[in-house]
């Protein structure tokens, strides 16, 4: 019995000195090892700091200091499944309060106090001897979700930025694991001149395996762009690269879709094949257009040894400059409302179609595609659709599609960035005929906005691979900024209701002892509206023309 | 050693002699600290307090064997619980009778 028992520590808590005496010789002649204290105080400061050394609870009920019961209700505060021992000798009139109150908690136990030793040790021994399968259960669980969360980082850091704006083109995108990683990937650089590459690839199953299959995937594109003379390849020559490499290495594990994109908005046109992925689909003046009548494509990559894909499977589509291309994986088609496997719950094509359609409009003709793609999932997730059975990503790409009056910019989230493009922004107002003083007031929310997401938003590792997006546009009384970025959702999280002007005051008492830049970009507006979209922040700057900032009240949610 | 007292303790901790003699005498002195905390809690009428010390006294003597005691212990929670002043003062003498014999 002692070897079994060794080193593991029970705390004993009784005010009698005789009852913390037999308990430890009891507990003792069985190999455990008894920490005694007199007093609830003391029990609680020992196991506020070393709870997890301790594997069970023997306790009097009626203390001096303490009721047993209240007690427990403390430790309950930080350790729900200590197991507790409540020794008490029922009297007649207590016993069946006590008895009550023991069995109301799942892991509370009772004792007698006169408890023979064999029957304490039996019962002590089976209790402890649980606790610990799931302490050791509940280490490991722990111990793989941080090494999830840090495999789920790797895969972060080897994609490319979320969102990006050049001189004649954009992307923004959307990637979510179905859980901490994801065998989803995605690839968007430069090709050749004014030319985008963008390849969107789904592995096979989900989970672990296919996350690590990602990785792989996701190294060799990434070497295949830089290679000599691939700028100038075809869509149909990147897939059979990825396709020898995957049987080469990967074709025992699993296979995977794929739909890859050489993107001209020079030429006005994208070429395009999949690999046995949904087909690409176009957005533009409001409806969806069918790019592939002939039902063009080929195989899965690395399913078949045999593949070989050809310029037959190549699709080229021209497009305008208000058009959007939305690439994605097919796991939105399994999003659902329920986890019950109801088929009847699960999305319907025209219903996703009719979102998409909806939001991307909307979002290209007022100059928030960044946002895009955050919008659709939100406004999917209100409408029940909440329930995510895949790995889900998202790309949308198109021409840079000037709108009047209207700023678009993306921004790496690092110092001289930020400068670069308050800059450029504070050029772009200038040619809008704003006025000097708006002008300024506009670049110091700007930069005090994103040295705040660099300070605040992210840890150092992940800000080196992250983008804010912003626009800028004149209101009929105001100038209106608004900022996008995926940092903390703190404080932004808890102001994402309500009165965001009130909202927004008690961020500030709450950062009051974190510099001063809050309390002078909100002299600076109007008003200040945050809504979270999925994992993305936005926050909506009213800076008033004339620097009166008497203040409006404006609602979360909503442009003003 | 009162005979109840060792017969128990020493089945309890395997006749270990030294927990069973450094529990006896916890157990010893525990027992008149308590009896004279109640006595001095029926002068006072602290009903309460008395109620604990009987308490007590019915958890140590349960714990060492004692079960004559502990049944003291509990006869004297009932007439503390009723007030009873008489009835108390009674049991309390019989606790330092069985106090003498340890």
């Amino acid at each position: 019995m002692a070897d079994r028992s060794g080193g593991i520590k029970i705390l004993v808590v009784d005010d009698e000195k005789l009852i913390r005496l037999t308990m430890s010789a009891k507990l003792k002649s069985a190999g455990y090892t008894p920490v005694a204290v007199g007093s609830v105080e003391e029990a609680v400061s020992l196991l506020k700091e070393h709870h997890r050394a301790f594997s069970a609870i023997i306790s009097d009920i009626m203390m001096g200091d303490m009721d047993g019961f209240v007690f427990r209700d403390i430790v309950r505060g930080f350790d729900s499944a200590m197991p507790f021992f409540f020794l008490t000798a029922l009297d007649p009139e207590e016993g069946s309060g006590f008895l009550k109150k023991i069995v109301e908690d799942p892991m509370s136990y009772y004792l007698p106090k006169s408890v023979d030793t064999k029957v304490l040790l039996h019962r002590v021994q089976r209790i402890v001897a649980s606790r610990r399968v799931e302490q050791f259960i509940s280490r490991q669980v722990d111990e793989q979700k941080q090494s999830l969360a840090l495999a789920a980082h790797v895969q972060r850091s080897m994609l490319p930025q979320r969102m990006l704006i050049t001189q004649r083109g954009f992307y923004t995108t959307w990637w979510r694991p179905q859980n901490i990683v994801s065998g989803d990937l995605y690839e968007a650089v430069q090709f050749g001149f004014g030319r985008y590459l963008y390849v969107l690839g789904d592995i096979q199953g989900h989970g672990t395996s296919a996350a690590l299959a990602m990785t792989a995937v996701q190294s060799f594109i990434k070497q295949l762009t830089r290679l000599d003379g691939v700028p100038s390849a075809h869509t149909y020559d990147i897939a059979n690269m990825m396709h020898r490499f995957f049987r080469a290495n990967l074709a025992d594990v699993s296979y995977m879709t794929a739909l890859i994109c050489i993107h001209d908005p020079v030429a006005g046109h994208v070429c395009w094949l999949s690999c046995g992925a949904p087909d690409l689909l176009v957005i533009d003046e409001g409806k969806a257009i069918d790019p592939n009548p002939e039902k063009k494509g080929g195989m899965p990559i690395g399913l078949m040894p045999e593949t070989e894909y050809t310029a037959e499977d190549e699709v080229l589509t021209q497009l305008s400059d208000s058009a959007v291309c939305v690439l994605f994986t097919d796991g939105i088609q399994d999003l659902s409302r329920t986890d019950d496997g109801d088929d009847a719950m699960g999305i319907s094509d025209d219903k996703l179609m009719d979102t998409r359609v909806e939001l991307v409009s909307s979002a290209r003709s007022n100059g928030s595609m960044l946002a895009a793609p955050y919008r659709i999932m939100k406004a999917l997730a209100e409408d029940g659709f909440t329930n995510y059975r895949d790995d889900m990503t998202t790309i949308m790409f198109g021409a840079r599609h000037a709108l009047d009056g209207i700023y678009e910019a993306t921004v790496p989230i690092a110092p001289d960035k930020i400068d670069d493009a308050a800059q450029a922004a504070g050029k772009w107002c200038a040619t809008q005929g704003w006025s000097q003083d708006l002008v300024e007031r506009m670049l110091l929310v700007i930069e005090e906005k994103l040295m705040n997401v660099h300070d605040h938003g992210f840890d150092d590792r992940e800000r080196l691979h992250e983008v804010a997006g912003m626009r800028l546009r004149k209101l009929r009384d105001c100038a209106e900024l608004t900022v996008w970025e995926c940092g903390t959702p703190e404080p932004s999280m808890e102001v994402a209701a309500g009165n965001a002007d009130t909202a927004f005051e008690l961020a500030n008492i709450g950062m009051r002892n974190h510099g001063r830049g809050r309390l002078m970009v909100r002299s600076l507006c109007r008003c200040i509206a945050r809504n979270r979209i999925g994992n993305l922040n936005e926050t909506i700057y009213y800076i008033p023309f004339d620097g009166q900032t008497e203040k409006e009240p404006c609602q979360d949610g909503g442009a003003k | 050693m009162k005979p109840c007292c060792e017969a128990y303790l020493n089945e309890q901790f395997g006749g270990d002699a030294d927990v069973v003699g450094e529990i006896y005498s916890e157990y010893v002195t525990s027992l008149k600290d308590k009896i004279a905390e109640a006595a001095a809690a029926l002068e006072g009428a602290q009903w309460d307090v008395l109620d604990k010390a009987a308490h007590t006294i019915k958890g140590n003597a349960l714990a060492a064997g004692d079960t004559e005691t502990a049944e003291a212990g509990i006869a004297l929670r009932s007439t503390a619980k009723l007030q009873d002043r008489d009835g108390s003062a009674a049991l309390i003498v019989k606790l330092e009778g069985f106090s003498k014999e340890l």
